[in-house]
C-alpha cells in the first residue's frame, strides 16, 4: 500500500458532509456485532478442550502466552508510534513512523487471532473466576474496538478524537488481555516455551 | 478515496481465523461423541490411596507393595505409567495435552486396562512392561521400566478455593521430567510442576497435594 504521510484521516480538513456520529454509525455497528458475536459463540460453542496450535511449544497455553506477549510488545510500539505521529513526543516524526504504526498494528492483530481462535474453540466464555471473566470480556471488546478503529480509518471527516480513543481502547484491552492471561500463565507455570 | 489497507487487515484476520477454525473442525471431527469436551469430568478410576511411598522399591511384581512403571512411548510422543497393585492396575497416558486414565485387572504377567478415553494392554515382569496404549484415537507402543519414588505417577482430584474442580495427572520420568495435564473447572492446561518430594503443587494460588498412585 502506498505510503501516506498524513497520519490519520481524522486530521484531514475536508469539510465533513455528515456529522461524526453518522460517520461512526456503521463502524460502531460492525464492531458491536463482532464483539457480541464472539461472546455469543464463545458461550454457546461446547469447548473442546483441544485445538490446533503452534508446534514447538510445550503446550497450547505456552504458545498462546508467547503470541500474546508478542502482540503486547507490538502494542507498545503502537502507542509510541501514535504519540510520535500526533506530535506528543518531543521528536519530529521520522519518515517511516506511519508505516511502523500500520505494520506493527497489523502484525499484532494477526498474532492475536490464533490466540482468540483457541480461546473461542477450546475454552469458551469463562465466568468461573474474576480473571477468566475479565479476560473473556476484554477479548470481545478488543476485537470489536479493533473493527471500529479499522473502519473508522476509512472515514474522512471523523472528529479528531475518534481514532485516538478507539486506538486507546484497543491498546488498553490488549494490555488487559496480556495481564489476565500471559502474566497469569508465566507466574503460575513459570516462564517457559 | 477510502483507503483499502484497514479493510485488508480485517480481511486477513478473518481469513486466518476461518482457516484455523476449519483446521480445528477437522481435528476434532473424529472425536467420538465429544469426549474431548468431557476431559474435565473424566471419572475417577481408583482414586489413589494416599500411600506412603516406600523408600526402596520391591522388585518382584507379585509382592504386596504396588509396583510402578513409567517411561516414554516409542517415538517419544507421549508418556505412559502403569501402577500394579496386587491384581489391579492403574494406567495413565499423557502427551501434555491429552490424557487418559485407565484401570483394569492383571494376571499372569499380562494386563488389560480400559478407560473412558482409551485402553492399554501390556505384558510385564519384575523390571519392565511393554505393550500398546490408545488415547483419543491415537496409538502408541511402549516399553517402560520399573521405577522408585519420586519417579512415578501422581494424581490430584480436589476442589480449590472458589469451588473450581481440579483434576490433574503427572508422570515423573527417571530423568526428572514431568508430563501432565491439569483440568481446572473443565479447562485443561499443562500441569504446573509439582514438588516430587512432597507432591505439593500450586493451582490458581491454592496449594494442593498430589498423591503418588500406588
Amino acid at each position: 500500500m502506498a505510503f501516506d504521510p498524513v497520519p490519520d484521516p481524522g486530521y484531514r480538513t475536508v469539510p465533513p458532509p455528515r456529522s461524526g456520529g453518522q460517520l461512526l454509525l456503521v463502524p460502531l455497528l460492525a464492531g458491536s456485532l463482532v464483539a457480541v458475536t464472539l461472546g455469543v459463540y464463545a458461550s454457546l460453542h461446547e469447548p473442546t478442550g483441544l485445538a490446533v496450535n503452534l508446534a514447538g511449544f510445550s503446550g497450547p497455553l505456552a504458545a498462546k502466552s508467547w503470541l500474546a506477549t508478542g502482540a503486547a510488545v507490538l502494542a507498545l510500539v503502537q502507542l509510541a508510534s501514535s504519540l510520535v505521529l500526533y506530535g506528543r513526543l518531543p521528536v519530529a516524526p521520522p519518515a517511516g513512523a506511519a508505516a511502523v504504526h500500520r505494520w506493527s498494528g497489523r502484525i499484532a492483530f494477526l498474532l492475536a487471532v490464533p490466540v482468540a481462535v483457541h480461546c473461542l474453540y477450546a475454552v469458551g466464555f469463562q465466568v468461573g473466576s474474576p480473571r477468566a471473566l475479565v479476560h473473556s470480556l476484554l477479548g470481545c471488546l478488543f476485537f470489536g474496538a479493533f473493527v471500529v478503529k479499522m473502519l473508522g480509518l476509512r472515514r474522512a471527516g471523523l472528529p479528531g478524537w475518534v481514532l485516538p480513543v478507539f486506538g486507546g481502547v484497543v491498546f488498553t484491552a490488549l494490555v488487559g488481555l496480556w495481564f489476565s492471561s500471559s502474566l497469569w500463565f508465566f507466574t503460575t507455570f513459570g516462564v517457559r516455551f | 478515496m477510502a483507503r483499502k489497507g484497514p479493510l485488508l487487515t480485517l480481511l486477513g484476520g478473518a481469513v486466518l481465523a476461518g482457516a484455523l477454525l476449519g483446521a480445528n473442525l477437522l481435528v476434532t471431527a473424529d472425536d467420538p461423541d465429544g469426549e474431548l469436551a468431557a476431559a474435565g469430568t473424566s471419572p475417577t478410576p481408583t482414586a489413589a490411596p494416599a500411600a506412603q511411598p516406600s523408600p526402596t522399591p520391591e522388585p518382584p511384581a507379585e509382592q504386596a507393595e504396588p509396583v510402578t512403571y513409567v517411561g516414554r512411548v516409542d517415538g517419544g510422543g507421549a508418556s505412559v505409567a502403569i501402577v500394579i497393585d496386587g491384581d489391579q492396575a492403574t494406567g495413565y497416558v499423557c502427551d501434555g495435552v491429552i490424557e487418559a486414565w485407565l484401570t483394569g485387572a492383571t494376571g499372569d504377567g499380562e494386563l488389560a486396562l480400559r478407560g473412558q478415553r482409551g485402553e492399554l494392554t501390556a505384558r510385564f515382569d519384575a523390571g519392565s512392561a511393554a505393550g500398546q496404549v490408545t488415547a483419543d484415537g491415537r496409538s502408541w507402543s511402549f516399553t517402560i521400566e520399573q521405577v522408585a519414588p519420586p519417579e512415578g505417577l501422581y494424581r490430584v482430584a480436589d476442589t480449590i478455593l472458589g469451588g473450581a474442580e481440579v483434576d490433574g495427572g503427572w508422570i515423573i520420568l527417571p530423568d526428572g521430567t514431568q508430563i501432565g495435564v491439569l483440568t481446572v473447572g473443565g479447562q485443561s492446561e499443562p500441569a504446573p510442576e509439582l514438588d516430587p518430594d512432597t507432591g505439593a503443587v500450586t493451582i490458581d494460588g491454592a496449594e494442593v497435594t498430589a498423591d503418588r498412585v500406588g
